[in-house]
């Protein structure tokens, strides 16, 4: 039961990342919310 | 004769003890007797208040301490500690213009033990010290001494040092990586700050880190609570770098959650105020969140000219620490106008400057977005190989977010290529994704 539990449950998580290559590969550049750290931290 | 004294004069009398104490080679068990305790004595010497007089009075006695000399030696150690601390003030500044190993020879002439109403200070100056030469153990070391010394004498009670010491601790944190941790020792100097004490801008240092943590980690809601905390608080920020941090931080959050008109108004104000202050740092961080805010809204042409403006700073700033931001950042860009070769040649600057600068996150960020460069060029085996080196440093480093994301895009390249690496990378996906999860301890209602 709780093998199958497991196995439902990455069947449930290939089908997400594979569902959001589809919805990502939609766009020709995709561009990257992040920009690489900027201001940093730093003290007194 | 002892009655009557001010915190101050108890303080020096405690230290006049100690001292003679010492000189003797006395050890506090050797002084207590039936009238008097290790304990009380300990107390004495440090100062602390609502001791019985009398005790005071009983223990110089004990120690053959003419009563008329006392005013002459209580003022040579007041001399001698304010000789300390402005020596310390001195040793400080050095390590700030980047002189740590000559603050260090003279933290180590100075020889303070744990002991001394500096102890603290004199501890939080070495971990500055060697945060400064990224040797973090021994910096941590300090810092740990300075935190638990700084609660011990009363003459540190609105000294802020504990405050400005969890400043430095999360500084250490951040630098070995460590995001939450380094979150965990600023919530601790902020809960530590002494409101009407000294040191009165480490409260707005330590909100301005905060904040910058938590956009770190990716909790941009909080990081905006945060910023409009201090913005509050704006006029009264002492140091400049703090109040352009806030601006550059306001403006870079607001981009990230599609506000791009109120980014770049900050963004602005900013840029007015580093300009007129000749904060050229500030002024790089500035002009390249404003291309990044002009590139989210499709306005190529002021994108490109504030990239442009923020590598103007190049050979004014002394580090070239943050250009692979800006030229990862204009490989992006020129791939949005499908000029391939100009993505290309930025990609590659950004890639070798942050390789000569040893600079790990920005060179991750830098190859993964080679890899986009070449899987929309439909060269899928250059971009695997690109997203494979992302994903080694990711790994290496503990770039858990990094590595996710070099992981998904893998997957996208063997899709179509090889279905058997396809399904393994997706399993490390799966296996990071926990990873990922655990790390931001996901409330259970949002488990499905």
């Amino acid at each position: 039961m709780k093998k199958w539990f497991k196995t439902m449950l990455f069947s449930a998580f290939l089908i997400t990342a594979v569902g959001s290559c589809f919805v990502f590969s939609n766009d020709v550049v995709q561009v990257s919310n992040e920009q690489g750290n900027l201001s940093e931290p730093g003290g007194g | 004769m002892v009655k009557g004294l001010t915190t101050l004069e108890i303080h020096e009398i405690g230290e006049v003890i100690r001292k003679i104490r010492k000189e003797r080679g006395l050890r506090l068990e050797d002084l207590a007797d039936e009238n008097i305790s290790p304990a009380t004595i300990s107390n004495i010497e440090r100062g602390v208040p609502h001791v019985n007089p009398e005790k005071t009075q009983y223990l110089l006695q004990k120690l053959d301490l003419e009563m008329d000399k006392l005013p002459s030696l209580v003022m040579n150690e007041q001399r001698e500690l304010e000789n300390v601390r402005f020596e310390l003030f001195a040793l400080e500044t050095m390590r700030d213009i980047d002189k740590p190993d000559e603050a260090l020879k003279g933290l180590e002439e100075l020889d303070l033990d744990d002991s001394h109403p500096y102890a603290a200070l004199y501890y939080y100056v070495m971990g500055k010290c060697y945060n400064s030469k990224k040797d973090w153990k021994r910096a941590e070391r300090s810092l740990f001494n300075a935190v638990r010394l700084a609660n011990q004498h009363p003459i540190n009670e609105k000294s802020n040092i504990e405050a400005a010491a969890f400043t430095e601790l999360g500084l250490c944190s951040y630098y070995q990586n460590n995001l939450e941790q380094a979150l965990k020792y600023t919530e601790s100097g902020i809960a530590a700050f002494v409101e009407d004490g000294e040191r009165k801008h480490f409260i707005d240092v330590l909100l301005r880190n905060k904040g910058i943590y938590l956009e770190r980690l990716g909790r941009l809601g909080e990081a905006m609570q945060i910023v409009q905390e201090a913005w509050r608080r704006l006029p009264h920020i002492e140091q400049l770098d703090v109040v352009l941090g806030l601006y550059w931080l306001r403006s870079e959050i607001l981009r990230r959650t599609g506000l791009f008109d109120e980014a770049i108004h900050y963004a602005m104000e900013g840029l007015e105020l580093g300009r007129f202050n000749w904060k050229y740092d500030s002024l790089l961080d500035l002009w390249t969140v404003l291309g990044s805010t002009y590139m989210g809204k499709k306005d190529w042409e002021r994108a490109i000219r504030s990239f442009d403006m923020a590598l103007k700073f190049k050979n004014i700033i002394p580090s070239d620490l943050k250009f692979p931001t800006v030229y990862t950042q204009l490989g992006i860009l020129y791939m949005h106008q499908k000029r391939w070769e100009d993505a290309k040649t930025s990609l590659e600057t950004a890639i070798k400057i942050a390789k000569n600068c040893s600079d790990t996150f920005r060179l991750t960020h830098a190859l993964y977005i080679t890899g986009d460069f070449y899987r929309i060029t439909n060269q899928h085996q250059e971009a695997i190989s690109f997203y494979k080196e992302a994903l080694s440093l990711a790994k290496k480093h503990h770039y858990t977010k990094k590595e996710y994301q070099a992981l998904f895009r893998l997957a996208q390249c063997w899709e179509n290529i090889d279905k058997e690496e396809f399904h393994r990378t997706l399993q490390n996906m799966y296996l990071v994704q926990q990873q990922l999860q655990r790390k931001e301890e996901i409330p259970y209602e949002e488990v499905v």
